[in-house]
């Protein structure tokens, strides 16, 4: 070979492979007949002909690779463009039709991750994303009030509403509404509603108005008219959907209500609203500023968000505060999309959901990358007989994407099976745990979504067969029997493993942490002697024309005739329940301790009948309970609780001191009497300081009845609630059962959230644990060789099994470790959800790890029995 | 499939189809065929010839005939041209001719006639 020759045959590798590939003896032909030519002769002439090779070389080189299409040397029929990509999918789908239980294991595994990730973006997409149903929703916004040494927000007083309204130029209105509850009567049973005090102007700012008739008006809240207009569920069910009842008086309260609109089918704000009533306007100048009572919702002025628009509310509220000292000082606004305000509760939890299904769909991932790895090894010789008739890297690179996109195509279609029946699980069993529900559906986004993540980890998957393929494609020699790469991919197999099992890992110490967490808090002591013996009733007492003390009477006299039902010790009523989280406050004056307005502490403050304590079970600490002394007098008495006594009269006795006397209001003072062990208010919170005082002197009509039974709770809440129905048909009642039943119903979203935790992560790990399982039966196939000869020169069964299940071992520590690492750094993430267990809790994290371990070496039993059941003469006869 | 063959033809893709049009030939034949009718110093790079080979007959305007050695003995792929190759190959030359006539017409001499 000339030295010409030599350089012409360099400036080939200029061509694309399957073009040089094709024409490559062709060229150096005619390069040797062009050098004989009596033109290229000489200097001048061998200048001539290599300026001339180096731009045609460079010219058809690019043309070839802009204008691609390579030619298969082993299918002719490759000459439509386009046409081998069609092949290449053909060929990928014989090859997966040809193994159905490969096919089949893998659909599976990518459709519980997909389906899992997808139910849970559904969730997301429906409760997250979803516009709230208004117009121009991102103009919505709630307004809450602020102190400025509290952290916590309250609600708006009446006054500074009006001044917020007139002033607040970065709005284009506020609306302000209270929760009521009306008792419906005269259509039906008695019913409680959910009911709305709402200003004339609220629909207007939401952007809605009523179906039929019309929404409450201005005259209707300035005069204190009676109308009301109901929701399209109440209308539907309780007017018979009629639309001659508009303009007619139904009963709310024992007073007749006009009916003047039907909001629309699914309008229920604010959250589960059945009926809107006029806001009475507080008139009383000093309650206008202290009585925080209202929640407020804006809509800002086009274009504005709530960062801005806060700050314009900044100097309002600084000339309200040199204007009511005694009530605004320190006061401030803080302004919050009405959106994270609808669903800022849940999305910590959704967030924290969904990265634990996106590790489901990633270890899913991992499964199905390591399965077509192993075969990929297993067809490596197709591969290389292929690479050697002239398949090019795209070839082959499309057999394997394809062969990923059709197993990602089937597990996207099965997982949206799987994600729609579960997204109507969900459904079902988050409504009232999770804020719009309603909206959960399985639309063009959550189907966009699922082909999405399919295609993603089809390309993800596809990766390293990809690399694997291309080796071995690329090798021309065929060698025979097993190859060197079959010891490579061994290794990448484990490390995906290993990854896997990590990952399962991280998983299971979240649901580990959230589970113990929801034992604590069902675990919590309320307070109260056993619960479970407790029946409680929701129950409006209808007022009619008693005055406060008939009330009571009235009140007493339902307590009781429950009382005198058999097996019923005692029965009392109480306005906030234990753990009910949802209590009245006040703030504490105490006499002769004067102290600013503004740095008066807050106190619970609820409102029993006499038998309350004796009921729940709690025990006086000091003084005496209520007695019929205290009721017939005038002079107002209250009992505390003990965190109240320890806080406010660290030295002495509490009793007789008066407190929550307000003059100003024109409230008096009330008398200390007793001290009674804690109730907890909130699961999730230790006690807080809380004041009881007697029905008499504060008549509420809504009431919780509760009553200590001694026989079976159900038939006790059964007969209970007939004799509270046939004690008074205009009385509403509602959710009866036993007080643990209601404690736990406060459990619900917590719960939630851990039943689909752990569901998750037992799928991960059994899906790490088949893994785990694929890849060492893999190793025992590779090995049988080996084990045979092992065996035939003495090795007992003891030893090889011993030796694959080390191997299990050395998978599960080496898992376990990383996970557990992992799962550490992470674990401040999933704080927030936590109760009373720290993110490192040492138990989870050791029996995780355990677990773990143990999976691992369970998944190596049976490959480790079927390495020891190799028959020596057999493994060597094979190859 | 190529008798609708409507794609562009390169200049060196014509003259491939006119040396052709006469008798099957090889790789390097067709090369210094169409250098010579070319002529004027023309080289024909032998990549270039080889892609406008692949293309038509991807194209199927041209296939290879496998069991032909040439006179030569030379070992090559034989080219020989096909039906839908010619038809192409007239329509090629028929527009040509309408645009020599649309330049006679306007006028403008051809270097042929001018000298």
């Amino acid at each position: 070979m000339t030295a010409g020759e030599r350089v012409y045959r360099a400036l080939l590798m200029l061509l694309p492979h399957w073009f040089r590939r094709r024409y490559r003896e062709e060229l150096l032909e005619a390069y040797r007949l062009d050098r004989k030519r009596e033109r290229f002769r000489g200097p001048i002439g061998a200048l001539r002909f290599w300026t001339h090779a180096v731009s045609d070389l460079v010219r058809t080189a690019v043309r070839e690779r802009r204008d691609p299409w390579p030619v298969r040397a082993y299918d002719r029929r490759g000459t439509r463009p386009g046409f081998w990509i069609v092949a290449e999918a053909r060929h990928a789908a014989r090859g997966l039709r040809r193994a159905p239980g490969f096919s089949a294991l893998a659909t599976l595994t990518l459709a519980l991750g997909l389906g899992a990730v997808t139910t849970v973006f559904t969730v997301v997409d429906g409760v997250l994303l979803a516009p709230l149903p208004y117009p121009e929703p991102d103009e919505l916004v709630r307004v809450w009030e602020r102190e400025r040494d509290n952290p916590g927000a309250r609600m708006v007083a009446y006054g500074n509403w009006a001044d917020l309204r007139t002033d607040a130029e970065a709005f284009d209105d506020l609306a302000i509404w209270a929760f009521a509850a009306h008792t419906l009567t005269g259509q039906g049973d008695a019913v409680r509603l959910r009911s709305r005090e709402v200003s004339a102007n609220f629909a207007r700012v939401l952007g809605v108005s009523p179906l039929h008739g019309r929404w409450i008006s201005e005259e209707d809240t300035r005069d204190g008219l009676r109308s009301v207009v109901l929701s399209h569920e109440l209308w539907r069910s309780r007017l018979a959907g009629d639309p001659e009842a508009l303009g007619r008086a139904i009963q709310l309260e024992g007073r007749p209500y006009t009916a003047v609109g039907v909001m629309p089918p699914g309008f229920d704000f604010p959250s589960g609203g059945e009926a809107w009533v006029p806001l009475e306007p507080v008139t009383d100048p000093i309650g206008a500023r202290r009585w925080h009572r209202h929640n407020m919702v804006g809509r800002l002025e086009p274009g504005l968000d709530a960062a801005t628009a806060q700050a314009r509310l900044d100097p309002i509220a600084r000339r309200l505060e040199s204007a009511y000292p005694d009530d605004n000082s320190g006061n401030f606004f803080e302004v919050q999309p009405l959106r994270e305000n609808m669903v800022g509760s849940v999305s910590h939890g959704l967030t924290i959901l969904f990265a634990a299904c996106g590790v489901l769909l990633l270890i899913a991932c991992v499964n199905l990358a390591s399965l077509l790895l192993a075969r990929a090894t297993s067809r490596e010789r197709e591969f290389a007989t292929r690479g050697a008739l002239g398949a090019s890297r795209a070839q082959l690179g499309w057999f394997v994407a394809w062969e990923s996109l059709f197993l990602g195509g089937a597990g996207a279609v099965v997982g949206l099976g799987l994600a729609a029946w579960a997204a109507a699980l969900v459904r079902a069993a988050a409504t009232g745990i999770i804020p719009r529900v309603d909206q959960i559906r399985i639309g063009l986004p959550v189907f966009a979504f699922a082909a999405g993540a399919a295609l993603l980890c089809a390309l993800a998957v596809s990766f390293a067969p990809l690399v694997q393929g291309w080796r071995s494609g690329a090798s021309l020699a065929l060698r025979q029997g097993r190859s060197s790469s079959a010891l490579g991919t061994m290794r990448q197999r484990r490390r995906l493993v290993v990854a896997q099992l990590s990952l399962a890992v991280v998983l299971v110490v979240g649901a580990g942490l959230l589970l113990k967490s929801l034992a604590r808090m069902g675990g919590v002591e309320t307070g109260v002697l056993d619960e479970a013996s407790v029946v409680t009733l929701d129950v409006r007492v209808p007022a009619g024309d008693r005055d406060d003390r008939a009330y009571a009477l009235h009140v007493g006299e339902l307590l009781r005739s429950l009382e005198s039902a058999p097996g019923v010790e005692r029965a009392a009523a109480v306005l906030t329940e234990p753990a009910n989280a949802g209590g009245w406050s006040n703030s504490l004056t105490i006499r002769d301790r004067p102290v600013p307005t503004a740095e008066l502490p807050s106190i619970g403050y609820n409102i029993v009948t006499a038998g309350y304590f004796e009921t729940m079970g709690v025990a006086l600490r000091e003084g005496r309970g209520f007695e019929d002394v205290d009721l017939a007098s005038d002079e107002d008495v209250v009992i505390i609780n003990r965190t109240a006594a320890e806080r406010f009269w660290p030295e002495e006795s509490p009793l007789g001191h008066e407190i929550l006397g307000a003059p100003e209001l024109d409230r008096g003072w009330a008398r200390v009497i007793g001290v009674v062990d804690d109730i907890r208010q909130e699961l999730s919170e230790p006690p807080y300081p809380e004041a009881f005082v007697p029905l008499e002197q504060e008549p509420v009509s809504g009431l919780v009845v509760a009553a200590r039974v001694t026989g079976h709770p159900d038939e006790a809440a059964a007969m209970l609630e007939r004799i509270a129905r046939e004690f008074d048909a205009d009385m509403p009642v509602a959710d009866v059962g036993t007080l643990r039943e209601r404690i736990g119903a406060t459990l619900s979203r917590p719960r939630f959230n851990t039943i689909l935790m752990t569901v998750f992560a037992g799928v991960a790990l059994l899906l790490a644990c088949v893994g785990v399982y694929g890849v060492l039966s893999y190793t025992v196939a590779q090995r049988r060789r080996e084990f045979g000869i092992r065996m035939a020169v003495g090795a007992d069964r003891r030893s090889v099994l011993g030796y694959v299940l080390r191997e299990a071992a050395a998978i599960g520590l080496l898992a376990t470790a990383i996970g557990l690492t992992g799962a550490v750094a992470l674990s401040r993430l999933i704080r927030g959800l936590l109760f009373e267990v720290q993110p490192m809790d040492p138990v989870v994290i050791a029996s995780v790890g355990a677990l773990a371990f143990g999976v691992a070496v369970l998944a190596g039993i049976v490959p480790a029995w079927s390495a020891t059941s190799v028959d020596p003469v057999a493994a060597l006869r094979e190859e | 499939m190529a008798a609708d063959d409507d794609g562009k033809l390169s200049n060196v893709m014509t003259e491939i189809l006119l040396t052709l049009s006469r008798e099957p030939l090889h790789g390097y034949a067709i090369k210094l065929d169409v250098e010579a009718r070319i002529g004027d110093g023309y080289v024909l790079g032998s990549g270039s010839l080889y892609q406008a080979l692949q293309r038509l007959e991807r194209r199927g305007l041209i296939s290879e005939v496998p069991e032909l050695v040439t006179d030569d003995g030379r070992r090559g792929r034989t080219y020989r041209i096909e039906p839908g190759g010619t038809e192409r190959l007239k329509r090629e030359l028929a527009r040509m001719d309408r645009v020599l006539a649309d330049a006679r017409r306007h006028d403008i001499e051809t270097e042929e006639r001018a000298s």
